[in-house]
């Protein structure tokens, strides 16, 4: 009887040991380059804005953004602050946030282009610190206000997205500039339409979504703020409508 | 953090019952693979030896010749030979005893060729239970673990303060693991269960045939005396 196992044996533990190896062998290599992709979109998200803000208050600089609008799951997973996710312009088939105030900075101080190229390559916060490291301490302090700017812009995009729901009478085109005023603190004090969309309804919507907010995360530190929060502009476009 | 997450990593990682969870899996895959092959070469060998036997026994050799040989030879005896052993050795017993009382003899070569089959039956469904609570149990076991594994990494996210996939990914990741351990286990246990009874059960159709048939040709045997 006991004979009779021994052959039945090695062929399980042969057979399991087949299968384990193919569990621990094949599949870490498939992840890696399933994962390896995400940060790439992150990164090139984060510099649109990044490069918006010091741009002028203009529409312009979204058609640039556009051909970023991969939805990507996995950009939302990372913590927080994050910034640019949200405010990647949507491909018109994305059905969840359906468009994108577009937010400039006013009085963007510092319009220094080769900080944003660098921010090109780090998204996450370990790149970023790597990269300090190799950069020289000035550019190092204007590229974590910077990223810090678009951190917070990228917050108050996604806080207006989701709190606006626009009228049905919204179409493609349509846009609208909102000034919004904040105090220290982030509560809205002032919203004002500073270009209207010609469509009353849209325009309400536009100005409803900023005052439901409320209340905007701003950086505490107050140079950041006053130069970059106490006072900007907000594009509201839907992108996405197929009229 | 983007570092690719290699399932036995998870496996190390996962929480204590978790992996108590896998382990019992993993060994009761082991041991219902190791039933699995050993039922499957018993089965068929005890099929070829049927044929083979059925051969022999049709060929028109001298029955006690051929019982000769059986009782001589060294390897276990199984499946038909061994029927035909224990009604052919009742026969003569019972001839020795009553002589010509046709009744009585085959009263009791049948008593003992249904003993005979009645083990055969015992031995080739020996591991089967077994097999079957393999195949029925495992996927709750499974899914136990992972339920547990579940548990405990919401727990966790109630605890921090930052709710995102990213805390609860891993947890779930490695807790699937563990019904996925259950079903590799319970999937081929089922298969085989179903397959090996059904086998059994040809091979027992096939013994009773083969001791109806035999009792027959005794009963004439004792007819022509």
């Amino acid at each position: 009887m006991l004979k009779s196992l021994i052959a039945p044996t090695l062929l399980a533990l042969i057979f399991h040991g087949l299968v384990g190896l193919l569990l621990f062998i094949q599949w870490p290599e498939e992840q890696a380059t399933v994962v390896d992709l995400p940060p790439m979109f992150i990164a090139a998200q984060v510099v649109k804005p990044a490069k918006q803000s010091p741009a002028i208050e203009l529409p312009k600089a979204k058609p640039a953004a556009k051909p970023k609008s991969q939805p990507t799951p996995e950009v939302k997973a990372p913590p927080r602050g994050e910034p640019a996710k949200p405010a990647e312009p949507l491909p018109a088939e994305n059905p969840v946030p359906e468009s994108e105030p577009l937010i400039s900075d006013r009085e963007n101080p510092e319009p220094e282009a080769p900080e944003a190229e660098t921010e090109l390559s780090g998204s996450n916060d370990d790149l970023s610190e790597l990269l300090a490291a190799v950069t020289d301490e000035i550019g190092r302090q204007a590229i974590t206000n910077d990223e810090q700017i678009v951190a917070y812009i990228g917050q108050i995009q996604r806080d207006i997205i989701n709190l606006w729901s626009r009228p049905p009478s919204a179409r493609n085109g349509m846009e609208a500039v909102l000034r919004v005023q904040l105090v220290p603190t982030g509560e809205v004090v002032d919203v004002t339409i500073a270009k209207s969309s010609g469509n009353d309804a849209f325009d309400r919507s536009a100005t409803t979504a900023v005052e439901r907010a409320e209340r905007f995360s701003v950086p505490p530190d107050s140079e950041l703020f006053e130069a970059n929060f106490r006072s900007f502009t907000v594009l509201f476009r839907p992108e996405d409508l197929r009229l | 953090m983007h570092e690719p997450i290699s399932i036995l990593a998870l496996i190390l990682n996962a929480s204590l019952v978790v992996q108590i969870v896998m382990a019992t899996l993993v060994l009761a895959s082991l041991i219902s693979w190791v039933l699995i092959f050993q039922r499957g070469f018993l089965l068929s060998s005890v099929k070829r030896m049927a044929i083979n036997f059925e051969d022999q026994f049709w060929s028109g050799q001298d029955l006690r010749s051929i019982f000769v040989e059986l009782e001589e030879s060294e390897s276990d005896v199984m499946g038909v030979e061994h029927l035909f052993q224990a009604g052919f050795r009742e026969f003569t017993r019972s001839r020795q005893q009553y002589g010509n009382q046709a009744e009585r003899i085959m009263q009791n070569v049948q008593r003992a060729m249904r003993v005979a089959m009645a083990r055969e039956e015992e031995r080739l469904e020996a591991a089967l239970p077994f097999l079957a609570t393999v195949g029925s149990t495992s996927p709750y076991i499974g899914l136990f673990g992972t339920v547990w594994g579940i548990m405990n990494s919401f727990r966790g996210l109630a605890m921090s303060n930052q709710a995102s996939l990213a805390v609860v990914a891993p947890g779930i990741s490695e807790a699937l693991i563990a019904t996925a351990i259950g079903l590799f286990a319970a999937i081929p246990a089922v298969i085989a269960y179903n397959r090996y009874s059904a086998q059994v059960e040809v091979l027992m159709n096939r013994f009773e045939t083969f001791s109806d048939e035999f009792a027959a040709i005794l009963n004439r045997s004792i007819q022509e005396d």
